[in-house]
């Protein structure tokens, strides 16, 4: 405190910052390692180089402002971006009983035909633990305990797509993307099939897991 | 690099006077540590919006979610049990170090002519520091919030012949539930900051107007 208030008031105070320099014509001799040690011996001269009042001060009051922006910076901004580091854990959530559905449920013994359906996932949203999410789907019975779960946004920007039994094709409402009945682009922008959940059958009930996107040939490749 | 980058703005922006202007300038011989009491406030003021802006991406205010949200911050987002501290001792500072400026200031007569109107535009900011703590205490609504919001509530109430209308107005309506949190938050994070910033600035500019008082 009073060294900086005389810092403040002193107007001709001039603080050097010491630097060491080696002379051009200095060698070593064998066995000295340069540091000085050895008594007498001019290796080394001290040389000093002075800087105004003015540098110093600023100069350290920008370090000190450097110091706590990142102290409080570094902190906030970590936060700020971690949620964008947070992955879903896909859980098992029933989608309907098979052979004899509930009320709310659809009837999924029509054989490869897509029936609009949704399921309620309960999913972990912040400080939700379990937050029920309604998840639209297509569901295709293909016979023998094997389905297909789409998922009904589109691969493009995420319109619900429609099934027309008709062409049977599935359409997107937003940009004229078409898929065929196994969720293969056939025409519009859409990048990629249509998205699939993993499925399995317990006990007569259908469950749907994790989202995961097929390539072209409809080989699964996000895990 | 850094150098030339600076010398490219500066070429288009001409910034360079500016920044002289507000920064370069004579500070009088008989300025003291004790002169620092408002730069540091403004300080705790700054670290306050820094951390409250972050913990406003987080926070819920409603009353079924304001203390789960809040919890979670503290215990799952990284470094949110640090920043949250910071909010909550900064704000504590902050309203101790509005006191001692004050105190400096009546002790220096700061105060007198023709300073009347910047000590007037200080008690505002002081009294708009005490709302924001008051507000604040609110928010992570536990216990500790929910009954001294509650004994605050009356206090203002003891008001007289204002009183009802007070509780009532700060409550919104008669019971302390979702319309009571939701307008603490609203004065805290969006009414109160622009009535404090704005007095500051009228503050900071009165001050390099008028100078730094002589002491006594
Ligand atoms: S969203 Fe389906 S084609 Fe654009």
């Amino acid at each position: 405190m009073r060294f900086l208030g005389k810092l403040l008031r002193r107007g001709a105070y001039q603080p050097t910052l010491p630097g060491l320099q080696v002379p051009r014509r200095a060698h070593r001799a064998a066995g000295d390692k340069g540091d000085g040690a050895r008594g007498g011996r001019p290796g080394l001269r001290l040389v000093t180089e002075s800087i105004s009042r003015r540098t110093f001060l600023s100069g350290t009051l920008a370090w000190i402002t450097a110091a706590i922006v990142s102290a409080v910076g570094a902190p906030v901004a970590t936060a700020l971006i971690w949620p964008a580091f947070q992955k879903s854990k896909g859980d098992w959530s029933p989608v309907a009983r098979l052979d004899n559905p509930g009320p709310n449920q659809a009837d999924l013994s029509a054989v490869d035909k897509p029936i609009l359906t949704h399921f309620t996932a309960l999913v972990q949203d912040a400080y939700l633990e379990a937050a029920p999410q309604n998840m639209p789907v297509f569901v295709v019975n293909h016979g023998k305990g094997q389905f297909t779960i789409f998922d009904v946004r589109c691969t493009h920007l995420g319109c619900p797509v429609n099934w027309d039994q008709k062409t049977k094709k599935f359409y997107s409402p937003c940009h004229d993307g078409v898929f065929d009945s196994e969720g293969r682009v056939l025409a519009g922008p859409p990048p990629r099939p249509l998205d699939r959940y993993e499925f399995k059958v317990e006990k007569g009930v259908l469950y749907a897991g994790k989202l995961f996107k097929v390539d072209d040939s409809l080989r699964r490749v996000t895990s | 690099m850094f150098a030339r980058s600076t010398e490219w703005i500066e070429e288009r922006l001409g910034l360079r006077p500016v920044a002289a202007r507000v920064l370069d300038h004579p500070v009088p011989k008989y300025v003291t540590w004790l002169h620092c009491f408002g730069g540091l406030t403004f300080f705790t003021f700054l670290i306050l919006v820094v951390t409250g802006v972050l913990m406003a991406f987080f926070y819920v205010p409603t009353p079924d979610h304001a203390h789960d949200s809040v919890q979670w911050f503290q215990q799952t987002v990284p470094f949110g049990t640090i920043i949250r501290n910071l909010h909550r001792w900064s704000a504590y500072t902050m309203v101790v170090l509005v006191f001692l400026h004050m105190l400096r200031v009546l002790v220096h007569g700061a105060y007198r002519k023709p300073r009347e109107m910047n000590w007037v535009v200080g008690v505002v900011l002081l009294l708009t520091t005490l709302v924001f703590a008051f507000t604040g205490y609110l928010l992570p609504w536990d216990q500790k919030a929910y009954w001294a919001t509650n004994v605050g509530i009356n206090i203002a109430a003891s008001t007289p012949i204002l009183g009802s209308f007070l509780a009532g107005f700060l409550r919104g309506g008669p019971t302390l539930g979702a319309l009571t949190l939701l307008r603490f938050y609203a004065l805290h994070v969006f009414a109160l900051p622009l009535v404090l910033v704005g007095g500051l600035l009228f503050h900071f500019s009165m001050v390099r107007k008028q100078g730094i008082a002589r002491p006594l």
